[in-house]
Formats: C-alpha cells, structure tokens, sequence
C-alpha cells in the first residue's frame, strides 16, 4: 500500500483539521475522527524513522503518545497523540520564562530525554518550537523528524537540526549523541530565562553555571545523562 | 487483516492501534517519572507565594544596587577589501574590553568562494588536487566517508608563497573537514576555507608558527586545539568571519577567538581576494 492509498482510506473515518507542518517532504496532519470528534496527529515520512517504532511501545508523560507507525512502500505514515497546548515558543513571545518555571520545563524535558536516550535515540532538535505545554501543566517533547538512531561507529553525513541549538558537533563530522541533547537543552533553557542564546547573554547564578556546562564546546565536560542535568538543576 | 478486539473493524495484522474506535490494541510501558497532579497543585500554589517574595526581594535588591554589567559583544571591525592597499585597521577593543593589537596586513588577497576543481589524479582512496590558478600541487585529500564526501588530510607539495585555498567541491564531492595534522609542520601563513568545509579538527594547523590569517567564509566549527598554540606563534593570527553572517558560530569566535585560540577576531565583507 502507498502513502496515498493509506490516507485516502484513513479520511473516510476522519477529517483533516489543518496542516501543522510541511517540510522536507514530511507532511504533519492534525485530524479529526467524524463521530468520536477526538483529534489525532498524523505525520507522513518519506522514510521510516525509527524513533517512532519504538516509542509505540511505550507511553510516557512528557512525550506525545504514539499510537502506530505503519510502513508502506514509499515511507511511513505514524499517528500521534495530539497534544492542546501552546508551545514554549508562543509563550515566549509573550515575555520570558521565570527561571523556576524554565527549571520546571527544562526537568521535564530531561524526563523525555531520558527515555529517548535510553532507547538510543538522539532528539536532535530540542527548541521552544518543539516543547508543548498543556492545560494542566503537563510538558511534552514533540518532532522527532530530526531524530536518529545512534549506532556505534557511524557518522552524521546530514546536518540536521536548528541552527544555533545545533551543537558544534552536529555542524561536523563526530557523531551526535545524547549530549548533543543537553547541548540543545542547555541553549533552551537560556533562551527561555534571559531571551537570548548563551553566547550572547548568558544566564546568572545557578542556571547560568549550569547552562555554561551543558554547552561546553566538548561533549565530555557536558552533563553526560539528562537525568544528571535534570538533578543539577 | 485482523478484527479489533473492541469495535470488530478490519483492520491491517500489523496494526498497533485501531482507526476506527481509536484504541490501542496493545499494552503499553508506562516509563518516566508520572507526574503527581495533585502535588503539582499544591506545589504550584507553594511555588507562586515563594516567588512572589523572591520577586519582591529581588526588586528591592535591584533599585537599591547599581545596575548589572553586561557585555559588549559587538567589537568587530569591518574591513574593506580595496585591492592592493595596505590600511592598517582602527584599534578596536576585543570582547572583554582589552584593546588589541592591529597587524599591518599584506595586500589584500581575493577570495573566490565555491572553487571547483578536478583531481589531477585519482588513487583508490586519494585524491590530489591542482589549484589551477596558482600552478601548484599542493593538497592531498581522502574520500572519508560513505557519502563521497573529501577531508584534506595533508599537503603533498607546499604552496610558494604560504596561501592554501582550500577547495569547495573536487568532482562533485564537497571537501568538508581539515583532519587532524593536515597542515602540521608546513610553512601556512593564510588559509582560505570555503563554505562546505565544516570542521577543523585538532592539531590540524599544529606546527604552524607563521599562520597569521585563516578565512572562514560559512559555518564552521574549529576544535580548541586546531591551531598551534600562542606562544609558538610569529606573529598574531586573525580569524575572519564573513560581515553580517547571522550565524552564531561566528559570534562563538567573535567571543572565543582571544580567550581560545589567542588570536584576534575580525569581520569581512566577502570581497574577492586574490
């Protein structure tokens, strides 16, 4: 079956909301089912990205629930919790994070991290655009379409990632790893206390310290685990 | 295809989850710390009355003291690339205040950004390449990695006059990396890195006492340890970064250029240079 045959099938039973995101070939869907009116995220890949296999498999509060990753012919079609929130983006165009609401963030954002990691998956993409927060206070990692598996002995040939939250290593020929996570982590956390990248006004006190270590320029002098960030913080 | 245990639609054998009822067809891991709802209540009411003091003690402290020192990042000098001229560069004042030395700097030369260039010979895994402008066999190069991209890993025959610009794409392939100790050892007074090169690695310029001028021209990440240190210097290096690249890497060297690599950080407008 082809991604179209899939989609064509899967609008019968619900309709399309809006498109939340389009680029580089992956189409993000916000839809609808008809009759139970719940809405879903339905994200369509050029190819299978393997984070998402194996986060079906599990559930867990500050990542989107991932209801199925099918792979077709010519890539993958996944469905995705749809997470009502606004995300730490928007809230920053409305001023600056308080840093005990930025830990708070920050920390739960670690929490994904740390199931991500521990299934060997590099996030790759950690930035305000992609932290949601709902309602009732609950912090959810989206976007995984930069994310990739880390196999030992490979290299990054692609750059991916944002600019600016892109560690030095992402820019090179080393590999990422879960400290290119903290390294991301790292510059949010920053930016959602003082506006700016730490390069350009970093943090004071504690935070500051703690933003200065996650990102050292060598992956080794940053906290190695995000439950280590999340414990300094 | 399956019926789902609840609704007894079809549905594909491989399906985890259910379209039509929209439920999981599986158990799942619950992983992560769960989040206690009503602790974050509690918590959260505690929280704001703690910050409320903290924010009414913070703004005494803050109209009662002198107003923080911040940083002034934006010590870069911009300079014009008017062939042939020598004008030596106002003293300007690196990030921290301390002002620099200026160098009295050779005729500009001219970048050409984007250089192409076909091997002069192909070995099963190296490449040589000829600078077609300057007539010199200079850089031997190695197909690195899966993708056929190029990392400069030596010089083969040294440039005449100490000027190394370094090839955007040989063949197609884009040169991405200078490997560690590609230029260890050989007389490099100015090196000219094009936009696909993203990496400068350790002990690349070790070695090199008479480096004086390295161009960036794109985003570019250099290992603390890439040039030879300081005190092995002949004179200052400057690193240049293309005028008004919003690139943060730049204001990486921008801020880092003294304190890592003891030289001084300079801005260009992208000017041809010979």
């Amino acid at each position: 079956m082809t991604r179209e045959q899939y989609m064509t099938r899967l609008l019968k039973t619900y309709r399309l909301v809006t498109v939340l995101a389009e680029k580089n070939d992956c189409r993000t869907l916000r839809v609808r089912h008809r009759e139970k009116a719940r809405d879903m995220v339905v994200h369509i890949l050029p190819a299978p990205v393997a984070a998402y296999e194996l986060l079906c498999r599990i559930r867990c509060e500050a990542l989107p629930e991932v209801y199925d990753a099918i792979t077709l012919e010519d890539g993958q079609i996944v469905l995705e919790e749809y997470i009502d929130g606004v995300t730490v983006a928007d809230v920053m165009a409305g001023g600056r994070y308080h840093p005990r609401g930025a830990v708070k963030v920050i920390k739960d954002v670690c929490r994904a991290l740390t199931v991500l990691h521990a299934r060997n998956i590099v996030h790759r993409d950690v930035k305000p655009e992609n932290v949601m927060v709902t309602a009732n206070g609950r912090v959810v990692l989206l976007d995984f379409n930069a994310s990739r598996k880390v196999s030992a002995g490979s290299k990054d040939t692609v750059v991916m990632g944002t600019v600016g939250y892109a560690s030095p290593e992402q820019l090179g020929l080393s590999q990422s790893d879960a400290r290119t996570d903290i390294y991301a982590a790292g510059v949010l956390l920053n930016v959602m206390v003082t506006g700016k990248h730490p390069t350009e006004d970093i943090a004071r006190g504690h935070i500051g310290r703690v933003v200065r270590k996650c990102t050292s320029v060598s992956p080794n002098e940053r906290y190695q685990t995000a439950e280590a960030l999340a414990n300094a913080l | 295809m399956k019926k789902c245990p609840h609704c007894h639609a079809s549905i594909e054998e491989s399906a985890h989850f259910c379209l039509y009822c929209m439920t999981s067809l599986e158990e799942k891991q619950t992983v992560g710390n769960p989040i206690q709802r009503r602790g974050i209540r509690i918590a959260a009411i505690v929280s704001a009355i703690v910050l409320l003091l903290a924010a009414g003690v913070w703004l005494g402290s803050v109209l009662s003291s002198d107003s923080p020192e911040t940083q002034d990042v934006t010590g870069a000098v911009t300079t014009t690339t008017a062939l042939g001229t020598t004008a030596a560069p106002p003293a300007m004042n690196d990030a921290v205040g301390r002002p620099t030395q200026t160098t009295a700097t050779e005729p500009m030369t001219t970048i050409s950004t984007g250089t192409t260039a076909t091997a002069a010979s192909v070995g099963t895994d190296t490449y040589t390449y000829r600078d077609a402008t300057r007539d010199d066999v200079y850089l031997e190069l190695t197909i690195a990695l899966p993708d056929d991209v190029l990392v400069i890993t030596g010089v083969l025959t040294p440039s005449s006059d100490g000027v190394y610009r370094v090839p955007n794409t040989i063949d197609g392939k884009r040169v991405v990396a200078i490997a560690p100790e590609a230029f260890s050892g050989e007389d490099v007074r100015v090196v000219i890195l094009p936009d696909n090169v993203s990496t400068v690695n350790n002990g690349a310029f070790s070695a090199c006492p008479n480096l004086t001028d390295i161009y960036f021209i794109d985003s570019v990440f250099t290992y603390s340890e890439a040039f030879a240190p300081v005190e092995s210097r002949t004179g200052t290096l400057t690193i240049h970064c293309p005028q008004d690249c919003d690139n943060r890497n730049f204001r990486y060297y921008r801020n880092i250029a003294s304190d890592w690599f003891g030289a001084e950080y300079r801005e260009w407008n992208g000017g041809e240079l010979t």
